[in-house]
């Protein structure tokens, strides 16, 4: 017997000298990257971090996030923060391996602008949750320092900023496979400068993405959450790819979590009814997910379950559903996104619609934002406030005659309720302020709890991190 | 000169037969020679001889494992004799790794089972016959469900990745891999029950397990040795009149006992309590019965059943023995079961004088019901926390669903036994064909080629039912696991005596093995019916399948040396040397070399006066083992298929898998071994003791890695070190010989366990759904309980104000704990080390009574000073939505209950009363009547008019009497899964049943 009988390689996997050569190795090696976002860690539950702490929603029977009494050692932050490094993994990888692949530089340069991308849209999140965050941009290997300290919050914005930049100028306009473009990378990094507020910027390339005639409002409200138009229509710009009941981790978890408890909807044992809508209490003087709304407003009936509500298109067996009077679960009020019952396309924690993260809706938001911000706080640019009306009128409430901060940010809160926007909107805020608003809404809090700590097991696996102050 | 001729000649012919004192069975071959002569003769199939003598000469007839005896010729022409069986046990012969030793010759440390004892306790599973009969040997079931899981630990736990030992099996090597055939219900890694790769091995078919310990015995074993090594040796013909036996027995077992969780009434003034939404039927207590016992309704008396026949015999040159066997083994949860049917042949030929060859063939087919345990969806789990409201089923016959009033999350656990099927076969074939040629008389020439070959399905369907609030589609999942194996063996011994003083025995071998398995799966949803259960009939558009493969080689050189000097001294040297597939081109080869020295004082002329000393034998060895269970390829950096979704379509992607380190090499194990054998009075007294340290290092560890690696699995490393310091002593003595036979045998081990190196890493977690269990760290033993001191219960609202801040929730009635950093807030920083699910030591007594036709047999098993983190209890005393509650939450604290035991009850634990902290720690000592057991053999006059050799009728008893303080079902939890890390980690495990169980072997 020789080296040959010693020499044993992989059967059922392939080893990365071999791969990672040609267009259709790279295009796997991206799609890849995407599998991390449609993961438990990444979207499934993402919103335990991100959408808990808000003023609209809470958890249900409570929890240490919503009552900002999280500690570094909780699952939910290790989660957050695991989810989103898997993202920025796969994605280095791509952009390691592809200069070397057997690829024409066009291709090589959108696959690296996809990849960029995807890395940004990671660090955005991780940058907002807890600050300052190792700046991670090549594949991991033995031979690396893999303790890396944490980068200030100004280099991993710049990295986003020119990662952004990148997929912007390389990744094709109009994709019919859901995947990133480069309007949805002009969308993030608007929405970036519009965090960081650099109000130009902001503008300049929300309005770019206006004018490129890429997107449009779908008619109805409610058209973005049935089953029939969900998906990947014009007015997205960038949402997560689910297929329900493949198998796990391809489908959308959501309804799962957020599905009222015990009413059956799901035709499964999944409605937990976890996160729920915060309501009116007598000491809580502040809005709540319930009383921010106008009269008539479309856009409260398709992102709260409210008694009187009425879903036909929930348990059609039965002739539809109607939200008990006295709520469901523990809860008045429970939530309807992502609650679309059961179905051949259902299965256990997993439907098949795909996960919002960026509508066109949002860039003109976005773009009003930095116009008002730009005109000292008040807008009446007529062109601006149409935009805006457009939101509006479709969801069937009055048009505006003018624009200021304060009704730009009610509009986004009933846009995109427990769409995990408004924490990160009290964040812009700044930091006195928000944590005013969230000590109005009965929270104890002081600022050091906007950031949430870095993962115990982080800290203790790698010496060169230092923990958020006041955990 | 005439010189008379003498007396009358007095040459003339004996004859006669030569027989077992004890059992009359006629002794083939035994050497006759007449006292200082060559001539001699050897006995017949029937005992019968016939040599030529002289009056007043002696003969001495010699057998082996027989007191030789000598005869004086005087007239008589018939001389029948009886030998007594050497009560001695020094010149019986042991399985020693690639061959056979006299005990008195052995310089290691090992442990053999005889298939007498393995006799005397009707067993599945060979496991079992090794439980308690060897020390330093502990033998844990991972689950009590037939079949189940099992972890054998030879001397402690030496490695974090795998401390199972290897197996050889007529000469092929096993690994008890349970993953194997994992039971594939619920899809979560790690916390589905685990079914046992050797029950397809039938005990029956056994003639001896030996269990090497030492370094110098397994290091003939190289890279595999590691974790020690336990030879099976299965039963061979012998030369003589043909033989039948037969053995049966038929049992019956049941739930030792049950946990107490509240009755209806009980949970009905519980749910009161605790202002959920009201239930009428709750208002008036008295109107209300005990409601359903879930336990009663999911344990059942069980029966088992086993018969096996065995033919063996042969001529001078073949022998042959065959077997067929059947058990059906029912477990006491409803819906588990095991059967196997297996088969042997074993043949050995003998072309000529100098030329043998011959085989060894096991064929097995098991098939195992599992019912899903060992995790909190489990049916053990659930039973205890299903509300006892709720009906086994509707008046229709259909199964009960959670009602509307009480909203359980839950699976009726009788339906979630009955309905789900999940049902694993498994056919095993094991070959050894041997060939062995004496090319000098001195020099043997062997080679085997053995194969190991296994083929594991596994089907597992869920029903189709609407049912209450809860609906379900059907699922069908089908895997098939194909394993295969193949070694093949080449050995030189040279055996020879030079001066009658220099006793040599050499062996020089090469070896060479190759592995690989190969999976397939496919699933789909939605069967027409419930019966039909074939993949094809499912929904072509949900279909899902998968699969993959891989395979290993291992060669090997190596070589023994024995010397031994005059009986006096013997020395063994031993060095093997490996190179594995299972690592990179840079660090391929191990060579693990070990010595052992034994001198053996008795046989010193200085102590030949001492007539009761039988034997004093002092052993000293030293040497390196290996391991290399570290998966196939971590060598090398690997993609690995993920599943991504583009728009509405499903496709593969590939993405990194690991993060590779292609220096990893082998795990090594240095251990020293102190032994002393002491035999008195005719050896009915015997000793042995040994101290032993084992240092294993360079362990192989998954490098800890923060999570901003993005979950690759992490590269191998050997950065571990983990010391084993022991010390075992056996003592067996022949307490009483002739009509009163009786004997005792004790044992005890003592085992300590330390970490002292872990690299970079600074400590390893284990987890248990997802809930952090254990902690391995340097300076402690492995995988320790880690978590919270419990220090008292909070009884006035004051006292949660004074302490130190738990959560702004902390109400009295809550657990208040221990702020071990005090710095006023109780934090993760206040975790600690909370118990050690190793024992301080353990004991087994087993004693063997024989009076007449009668024995009878017993054996207690001992674990002392080991914790249990009981997992269960976390849920049955939560008050935790509406699942029902031990009765230990009856004395939980009000304002007017001051308990100090039990919480209050709060929806939600917003104090965390349910984490992990020394609440949930219990001591899992036990005193076992493991085997209790009495048998009656039929007198021979008796045996002989009915034409038969042997009838032995018995009954027997299993887990009889247990003596602990555990409050869970059964203390003897055992590993979880085979993982080192997590050890008596009782999560809804499969409780070990009593049994009892009436049998007979026949001989004919």
């Amino acid at each position: 017997c020789g080296e040959e009988f010693l020499d044993r390689q992989p059967i059922d996997q392939i080893s990365t000298e071999s791969f990672y050569r040609t267009e259709a190795d790279m295009e796997s090696a991206l799609l890849a990257a995407y599998t991390a976002i449609q993961s438990q860690q990444y979207f499934g539950e993402g919103w335990r971090i991100d959408e808990v702490p808000s003023d609209d929603s809470r958890q249900n029977f409570g929890s240490a996030i919503d009552n900002f009494s999280v500690t570094a050692g909780a699952g939910e932050v290790l989660n957050y923060w695991t989810g989103r490094y898997r993202l920025i993994t796969l994605a280095n990888v791509v952009i390691d391996k592809a200069p070397n692949a057997e690829i024409s530089e066009e291709v090589m340069n959108r696959v690296i602008g996809e990849a960029r991308f995807l890395r940004a849209i990671a660090y955005y999140d991780l940058v907002r949750i807890f600050g300052d965050v190792p700046l991670v941009t090549i594949p991991p290997g033995l031979e690396q320092d893999l303790l890396l300290p944490r980068s200030p919050v100004s280099e991993v914005y710049d990295l986003i900023k020119e990662d952004l930049a990148n997929a912007a100028s390389f990744l094709p306009a109009e994709r019919d496979n859901g995947r990133a473009t480069s309007g949805a990378a002009k969308s993030y990094l608007a929405s970036v400068h519009l965090t960081l507020r650099e109000y130009e910027s902001a503008r300049d390339l929300a309005l770019d993405v206006i004018n490129s005639g890429v997107y449009e409002l779908m008619p109805d409200y409610g058209d973005l959450w049935v089953r029939e138009t969900a998906d990947n229509n014009r007015e997205s710009v960038f949402e997560v790819q689910f297929a329900g009941c493949e198998s796990w981790g391809t489908g959308n978890m959501r309804q799962a979590f957020f599905a009222p408890w015990n009413q059956g909807i799901t035709k499964g044992t999944d409605g937990w009814g976890s996160l729920v809508p915060t309501d009116p209490r007598e000491d809580n003087p502040n809005t709540t997910a319930t009383d921010i709304w106008e009269e008539g407003d479309q856009r409260r009936y398709w992102s709260m379950m409210e008694p009187g509500n009425y879903y036909p298109t929930l348990n059609p067996g039965d002739g539809g559903y109607q939200y008990p009077d006295d709520g469901a679960g523990g809860a008045s009020s429970n939530i309807k996104k992502y609650v679309i019952g059961g179905g051949s396309d259902v299965c256990f924690m997993s439907t098949s619609q795909n996960g919002s993260m960026m509508r066109y809706s949002e860039v003109i938001l976005i773009y009003a934002e930095a116009i008002v911000a730009l005109s000292s706080g008040l807008s009446l640019n007529q062109s601006v406030v149409d935009l805006v009306n457009g939101l509006r009128t479709r969801a069937g409430v009055e048009p505006l005659e003018f624009l200021d901060q304060e009704i730009i940010e009610l509009e986004r809160r009933r846009e995109f309720m427990f769409e995990s926007k408004r924490w990160f909107d009290i964040l812009r805020k700044g930091e006195a302020e928000a944590v005013m608003l969230l000590r109005l809404h009965g929270r104890t809090l002081d600022e050091t709890k906007l950031l949430f700590p870095i993962p115990a097991s982080e800290l203790e696996i790698n010496p060169n991190l230092t923990q958020n102050p006041g955990y | 000169l005439n010189v008379p001729e003498g007396p009358p000649s007095s040459v003339r012919t004996i004859t006669g037969q030569v027989t077992d004192a004890e059992t009359n069975e006629a002794l083939i071959g035994v050497n006759i020679l007449v006292k200082g002569s060559t001539s001699g003769g050897i006995t017949d199939f029937d005992g019968n001889y016939s040599i030529t003598a002289e009056t007043g000469d002696v003969l001495i007839f010699s057998y082996l494992s027989y007191i030789s005896a000598e005869y004086k010729i005087s007239n008589q022409g018939v001389l029948n004799v009886k030998l007594e069986p050497d009560a001695q046990q020094l010149d019986e012969v042991v399985v020693v790794g690639y061959g056979t030793t006299k005990r008195s010759d052995v310089t290691g440390s090992l442990s053999s089972i005889t298939s007498e004892e393995l006799r005397e306790v009707p067993v599945t599973g060979l496991d079992q016959a090794i439980l308690g009969r060897a020390a330093g040997v502990q033998v844990t079931q991972n689950s009590g469900a037939p079949g189940g899981g099992v972890s054998i630990r030879v001397r402690g736990i030496g490695s974090t990745l795998t401390a199972e030992p290897l197996y050889v099996i007529d000469g092929i090597p096993v690994v008890n891999d349970n993953s194997v055939s994992r039971s594939q219900y619920d899809g979560v890694e790690g916390n589905v029950q685990a079914s046992n790769t050797l029950n397809t091995i039938n005990p029956n078919d056994i003639e001896s397990i030996e269990i090497l310990k030492d370094a110098s015995a397994t290091a003939i074993y190289g890279a595999r040795g590691a974790n020690g090594v336990v030879l099976i040796t299965t039963k061979r013909g012998k030369a003589g009149r043909s033989k039948v036996s037969l053995e049966s027995y038929v049992g019956t077992q049941k739930l030792d006992r049950q946990v107490d969780v509240l009755n209806l009434r009980e949970y009905a003034a519980y749910y009161n309590s605790n202002n959920f939404n009201a239930i009428e039927e709750f208002q008036d207590l008295d109107l209300l019965g005990e409601g359903t016992n879930w336990q009663e309704e999911i344990f059942r008396r069980a029966f088992n059943y086993n018969t096996q026949l065995t033919l063996s015999g042969g001529g001078e040159r073949t022998q042959f023995a065959v077997s067929g066997g059947f058990n059906r083994n029912e477990g006491i949860v409803i819906g588990s079961a095991f059967e196997r049917f297996s088969g042997k042949i074993n043949l050995d030929h003998q072309i000529n004088d100098r030329v043998r060859l011959g085989n060894s063939l096991l064929v097995a087919r098991t098939k195992e019901d599992i019912t899903l345990q060992d995790n909190s969806r489990g049916v053990v789990y659930t039973a205890l926390l299903f509300v006892p409201a709720a009906p086994v089923r509707n008046a229709d016959g259909s199964f009960a669903a959670p009602q509307d009033e009480i909203e359980l999350n839950f699976i009726n656990p009788v339906s979630r036994a009955l309905e789900t099927s999940d049902i694993n076969r498994k056919t095993r074939l094991l070959a050894n064909f041997y060939f062995e040629a004496d090319l000098l008389p001195f020099l043997t020439y062997r080679t085997e080629f053995g194969t190991d070959l296994l083929f594991a399905g596994q089907q597992t369907f869920q029903p189709a039912y609407e049912r209450g609030q809860i609906s379900q589609r059907s699922s069908l999942q089908v895997s098939k696991n194909e394993n295969r194996f193949w070694i093949n063996k080449h050995l030189l011994t040279l055996k020879k005596t030079f001066a009658d003083k220099h006793n040599i025995n050499l062996l020089a071998g090469f070896e060479a093995q190759e592995g690989g398995y190969e999976f397939l799966f496919a699933s789909r949803n939605d069967l027409p019916n419930n019966t039909n259960l074939a993949i094809n009939l499912g929904d072509a558009g949900q279909q899902n399948n998968g699969g993959g493969s891989g395979d290993f080689a291992l060669v090997s050189y190596f070589g023994r040396a024995n010397y031994s000097f005059s009986d006096r001294y013997q020395l063994t040297a031993t060095v093997r040397a490996d190179g594995s597939s299972r690592f990179g081109a840079n660090n391929r080869y191990g060579v693990f070399p070990s010595a052992a020295f034994a001198w053996r004082l008795s046989n010193e002329s200085f102590l030949a006066n001492w007539e009761k000393l039988d034997n004093l034998k002092f052993r000293v060895g030293y040497g390196a083992v290996g391991n290399q269970e570290i998966g196939f390829y971590s060598f090398t950096s690997n993609v690995g298929a993920v599943t991504a979704v583009q728009g509405d379509q499903i496709i593969t992607a590939f993405a990194p898998s690991n993060i590779p380190n292609p220096d990893v090499k082998w795990e090594s194990s240095f251990q020293t071994n102190f032994g002393i054998d002491l035999g008195l009075f005719n050896n009915r007294i015997e000793i042995i003791a040994d101290y032993y340290s084992r240092r294993a290092d360079g362990n192989l560890l998954p490098a800890l890695l923060p999570a901003t690696t993005g979950g690759l699995s992490a590269p191998i490393v050997n950065v571990g070190e983990i010391v084993n310091n022991g010390f075992e002593l056996t003592l067996n003595t022949q307490n009483t010989t002739g009509k009163f036979d009786w004997s005792t045998s004790f044992n005890f081990s003592r085992s300590t366990n330390e970490v002292t190196n872990l690299g970079s890493n600074g400590s390893l977690v284990a987890t248990v759904e997802g809930l952090p269990v254990t902690r391995t760290e340097v300076g402690q033993p492995i995988g320790q309980f880690y978590g919270f001191v419990v220090d008292g219960i909070f009884q006035e609202p004051n006292d949660v104000t004074e302490a130190p801040f738990q959560s702004i929730d902390t109400r009295a009635g809550d657990i208040k704990f221990k702020d071990l950093n005090n710095d006023g807030i109780i934090n993760a920083e206040d975790q600690t080390f909370i118990g050690n699910p190793l024992p301080d030591f353990t004991a087994n007594i087993s004693n063997r009574i024989s009076y007449k036709g009668f024995d009878l047999s017993f054996l207690f098993q001992g674990v002392f000073g080991n914790d249990i983190l009981n997992m269960v209890r976390r849920r049955t005393e939560s008050f935790e939505g509406f699942g029902n509650q031990s009765t230990t939450i009856l004395d939980r604290y009000t304002p007017a209950n001051p308990s100090n035991t039990i919480p209050r009850a709060i929806a939600a634990d917003p104090n965390a009363n349910t984490r992990i902290s020394t609440r949930f720690i219990e001591d899992g000592s036990f005193i076992r009547l493991k085997n209790l057991s009495l048998g009656y053999r039929l007198p021979q006059n008796v045996i002989k008019r009915l034409n038969m050799e042997n009838l032995r009728f018995y009954v027997s008893g299993q887990n009889l009497i247990t003596f602990t303080d555990y409050t869970g079902y059964d203390p003897e939890v055992g590993s979880f899964n085979q993982n080192p890390l997590i050890n008596n980690v009782d999560n809804g495990r499969y409780p070990i049943s009593r049994a009892i169980t009436f049998g007979l072997n026949a001989n004919f």
